[in-house]
This record gives structure tokens, C-alpha cells and sequence, in this order.
């Protein structure tokens, strides 16, 4: 069972009106907020609010600021879908649709099927969906490396209310099967 | 007398073939699009026909993207035409399919199509329209499609053999609960497809090989559809749509040797997805017989337009192979007139293919 304490470290607290946000500003106050109205295994309990007296300021001297970090970045020049249409030993062809031009006909591409992350090989089947990226990637520091990246996309399954049409299509149409028609 | 007409479209993958034995009688074989229209509804109405009035049969001879892209819109538009497929998707399986095209993942596979396709007659026959006037027709071997005084259209396969394996094939491909959704790939379609036997009386016939391959069981494949062909006592072909866009696999000894004349019109269109015809292909389709040879478009297809500099170099580090899939494509246009002489147009891309092709 969660504490009220756990809650304020972010859970969502569906028992008490307005959420956890109006517990969370009022643990930042020095005092106790108001609960009144708080169910009683909700409340926290006095040394759950304890806070330590702070020591006295003597002086306050300026500190440059620290370097801003950003994270790691991709810039996007270019992006495929591609559909694999056949797979040898080595390599793999695929139609292409590009994202980023739609304008453009669909090509026909092979690709090394070491171009493929270890990780997606077993995805790499006739039938299957991938995307192309293209671009810069942007270190923290502002380098910037172009890559290619290719991730085969992991399919949803197929479910009950799926197959319920595709069921229904042989009651509606089962009739055209019939010789007597 | 009005000549016979016989025009194969093929704009790098897809294909669309149109038979006129008559300027009132249509039959649409396959469908493409260029620029989003299907082919044959263009044509059609450039040739000053409505589509409506003067197609009569509208027949997909197998299930693969490359055969039915349109097909749909065929049909809806030519209200009097009867729908004719392969024998092989009579099957609960097949309906199930269609039925559950709307929840596929890649709407583009066919189902969808064959989908709108049943969904199309079994509007017409709510109406009252007989299935005899709207289909779904079935094509298997030796089966006379169209019975005319001027002329007749025989289906020669598929084979028995070959509608069990199909059926089986189909009962693989229908989604299983929590299996995970994938573009659907009909391998062994090709074994199921229709070969067509246009015979007239007074302008000859025609063959279309569809996609058609050599089977090693003589059952099915080539060996059976020449049965069918004999059995029935059907004349040679002096026009002969290639199967399988000049693939190895399509070329059966049969077909050169039994089933078309010795200088016949001899029509490919080409399969860009999986570089056929070779040329090694067209040198071997022109070694078997003593006419001439036509394509569509070029097999090898254009170099995509170029992207930006980073792209592209990225490009080529990853894929050094690329082609366009699809150009505007060509048209082959053979007229048969009653005194045996034909003519061939070869307009856009289509070109003979000559001694330079296969150097």
C-alpha cells in the first residue's frame, strides 16, 4: 500500500480533489498546508514536514554560469518507407516511398543486410515495414556526424474486433462461392 | 471490317492488356494506373468509346499488385462488364482476405482492391443483376469465357492441381488472432494465373501468357495449360503476350514450339521490382521464334532525380542501386486486319527490341 509520502514523490492521488499538484506546492511551503477535508490515512504526518532551520547568509558571490548541456540531436535531410520485397543471402531489395517528397515516384533499392542493426535482423522479411532516416546528428558539443539509419518497425497484432470483419465477409459475400449462381 | 486490336500497357511495374475483336466488344485484361488512372479507362475513352458501353469483360488474371492496380475502378465504371478471376480465389479463405482488408496494416497489397471489387457485384446483384451478367466469373482450364459468333475467349489454367495448393496457400495468409499484422505476399499466385486464348474467326488469335510459370508437376504450370490448349483444339497465336514479363521461369518450350505461329508479335512489359526481362531473357525470347519482339518500357527503369548533396552521398554509401519503379510508361498497339497483315505501334516508351538490347 502507498503512503502519502510516496504520493508526493509524484504519484497521481485520485482520492483527493485537484491532484497531486496542490499536494506538491504546498510541500514546498515551510508550513504545513491546509487538509482539512483530507481523509485521515491521506494526511502526513508531523515529521514527514519537518524542515531544518537553514544557516545564517553571510555573503553571496557570483559564480559564472555553467555551460548549457543540450542534449543529443537529429536533424532529418531525409526519410524513406520502405517495404521489403525480397531477401538473399547478403542483401535485401525494397520499394521506396519517400516521406519527405511525396512528389517522387517509388524506387526500387538493394541494401547490404549488414545495414541492419543486429537487433531488427529477424524483422528483415518480405512484406516488412522500415524507415530510412538520413541526417546530422548533433552532439552536445555541436558536432555534427551525418548517418543512415534504418529501424524496421515492430507490426501491431492482429485482434478480436479484426478478425470480426474479416469474418463478416464471408457471410455477406459466401453467396458468390455457390455454383447455383 | 474493323481490325482486330490487341494493346499492351506496361509502365515499369503493372500491366494492362486490352483485346477489341470488335469496336463494341472490350475486354480489359489487368489493370495499371499512370498518374493515378487506370490505364484502360483512359484509352478507352481517347479512342472516343464509353467505357460504360463498350466493356464487356473486365478479367484480373491473378492476384498480385502488379496486375490488379485499378481493376476496382475498372469495374465501376463499366457497368456492363462481367468480372472474371482466377478459379484459385473461389475459396472462403480468399473472402476472408478481402474481408479483412480494411484492418490490414498496408492498405496497398490487393486485398483491398478485391475487396471494393466484391463489394462493387454485390451491390449490382442486390439490384437483381444475374451472376451470369455480373460475375464473379471463374476462369480455370479449358473453359470457353466468351462464346460469340465472330469470336471466342478461352481461359487454359489454372489447373485442378493447381486450385488446391492455391487454397491452402490462402488459409496460410488469413491473420490469426494476436499473429502480427505484415504485407500480405501471395508467393505462389503466379501458379494460379490465368492464360488466355483469343480466337476469332476471321483475324486470328492471340495468346496472354498472364504470369505463368513452368511447374516442375506437369499437372500445373505450362505443361498443363498446353493440355488444355490441345485438348481443345485451338489454333497458334500469331500475337503472344510474354508470361511473366520474359522471366526463365515463364519461358516453357511448349508455348514456342505448339502454342504461337513462327513469326509471331511478340509483346513484353516489364517487371522493374525484380529487373526482369534480363538480357539474357530477351536474348533467349528472341533466339525461339522468327518474328519480332516489342517491350513497354525499358526494364532497367531511370535514375531517380537527384537530392541534395548530403543525401545523395549518403545515399550511395547505403544503397548503390536505385531505379525509379514506375515512368509514364508505354504502350504496344498490334491491329490485325481480316487479310492476316499486322502492324504494330510502339508509342511513349515502347520500343523493339533489337540487337542493342541484348549485346
Amino acid at each position: 500500500m502507498s503512503t502519502a509520502a510516496q504520493r508526493f514523490a509524484g504519484e497521481p492521488n485520485p482520492g483527493l480533489a485537484g491532484g497531486p499538484s496542490r499536494f506538491a506546492t504546498s510541500f514546498l511551503r515551510p508550513s504545513p498546508p491546509s487538509l482539512e477535508g483530507t481523509p485521515a490515512e491521506l494526511k502526513p504526518t508531523d515529521s514527514e514536514f519537518k524542515v531544518s532551520d537553514p544557516a545564517p547568509i553571510k555573503s553571496v558571490v557570483a559564480l559564472p554560469a555553467p555551460p548549457r548541456s543540450s542534449p543529443e540531436r537529429f536533424d532529418l535531410l531525409q526519410q524513406f518507407v520502405g517495404t521489403v520485397l525480397d531477401v538473399g543471402e547478403e542483401t535485401f531489395s525494397a520499394r521506396l516511398q519517400d516521406r519527405t517528397d511525396q512528389s517522387r515516384g517509388s524506387e526500387i533499392a538493394e541494401f547490404d543486410l549488414e545495414e541492419v542493426s543486429d537487433f531488427d535482423r529477424d524483422l528483415v522479411q518480405g512484406g516488412a515495414v522500415f524507415y530510412w532516416s538520413i541526417g546530422y546528428r548533433i552532439s552536445p558539443s555541436g558536432q555534427r556526424t551525418r548517418v543512415s539509419r534504418i529501424r524496421f518497425r515492430r507490426l501491431p497484432a492482429w485482434s478480436r474486433s479484426d478478425l470480426r470483419d474479416a469474418e463478416q465477409a464471408v457471410e455477406i459475400w459466401g453467396y458468390m462461392l455457390d455454383d447455383s449462381e | 471490317m474493323h481490325p482486330l486490336e490487341v494493346s499492351v500497357f506496361g509502365p515499369g511495374v503493372g500491366e494492362c492488356v486490352l483485346l477489341a475483336p470488335r469496336p463494341d466488344y472490350w475486354i480489359v485484361v489487368d489493370s495499371c494506373r499512370v498518374d493515378g488512372v487506370p490505364v484502360a479507362l483512359r484509352y478507352i475513352e481517347d479512342q472516343g468509346h464509353d467505357p460504360a458501353a463498350v466493356v464487356r469483360e473486365v478479367i484480373c488474371t491473378h492476384w498480385h499488385d502488379d496486375h490488379h492496380d485499378g481493376i476496382a475502378d475498372v469495374l465501376r465504371r463499366c457497368v456492363s462488364a462481367r468480372f472474371w478471376c482466377s478459379a484459385a480465389l473461389r475459396s472462403e479463405e480468399f473472402l476472408t482476405l478481402a474481408g479483412s482488408a480494411r484492418r490490414q496494416y498496408d492498405k496497398k497489397h490487393g486485398v483491398d482492391e478485391m475487396a471494393e471489387v466484391l463489394k462493387i457485384i454485390h451491390e449490382r446483384r442486390a439490384k437483381g443483376v444475374r451472376a451470369a451478367a455480373v460475375g464473379p466469373q471463374w476462369a480455370d482450364e479449358s473453359k470457353r469465357l466468351v462464346r460469340e459468333p465472330d469470336f471466342s475467349l478461352w481461359s487454359l489454367s489454372p489447373s485442378a492441381a493447381t486450385l488446391t495448393r492455391a487454397h491452402n496457400e490462402f488459409a496460410e495468409l488469413v491473420p490469426k488472432l494476436k499473429s502480427p499484422k505484415r504485407r500480405l505476399a501471395a508467393n505462389e499466385a503466379n501458379d494460379t494465373a490465368v492464360v488466355l486464348h483469343l480466337e476469332t474467326e476471321s483475324h486470328g488469335s492471340v495468346l496472354l501468357g498472364s504470369d505463368l510459370e513452368i511447374q516442375t508437376d506437369p499437372t500445373r504450370g505450362w505443361t498443363a495449360a498446353f493440355s488444355s490448349f490441345r485438348g481443345q483444339g485451338l489454333r497458334r497465336a500469331h500475337t503472344y503476350k510474354v508470361a511473366h514479363h520474359g522471366s526463365k521461369n515463364g519461358h516453357a518450350p511448349e508455348i514456342w514450339d505448339s502454342m504461337v505461329e513462327p513469326t509471331p508479335t511478340v509483346l513484353l512489359t516489364p517487371f522493374r521490382s525484380c529487373r526482369l526481362p534480363g538480357i539474357e531473357d530477351l536474348k533467349r525470347i528472341r533466339q525461339a521464334h522468327e518474328g519480332a519482339t516489342y517491350i513497354t518500357a525499358n526494364p532497367r527503369g531511370a535514375k531517380p532525380r537527384r537530392r541534395s548533396n548530403s543525401v545523395e552521398k549518403t545515399m550511395r554509401m547505403v544503397s548503390s542501386k536505385r531505379r525509379l519503379e514506375r515512368t509514364p510508361g508505354g504502350q504496344l498497339r498490334v491491329r490485325v486486319r481480316a487479310d492476316g497483315t499486322r502492324s504494330v505501334e510502339m508509342i511513349g516508351t515502347a520500343f523493339e527490341v533489337g540487337t542493342a538490347e541484348t549485346a
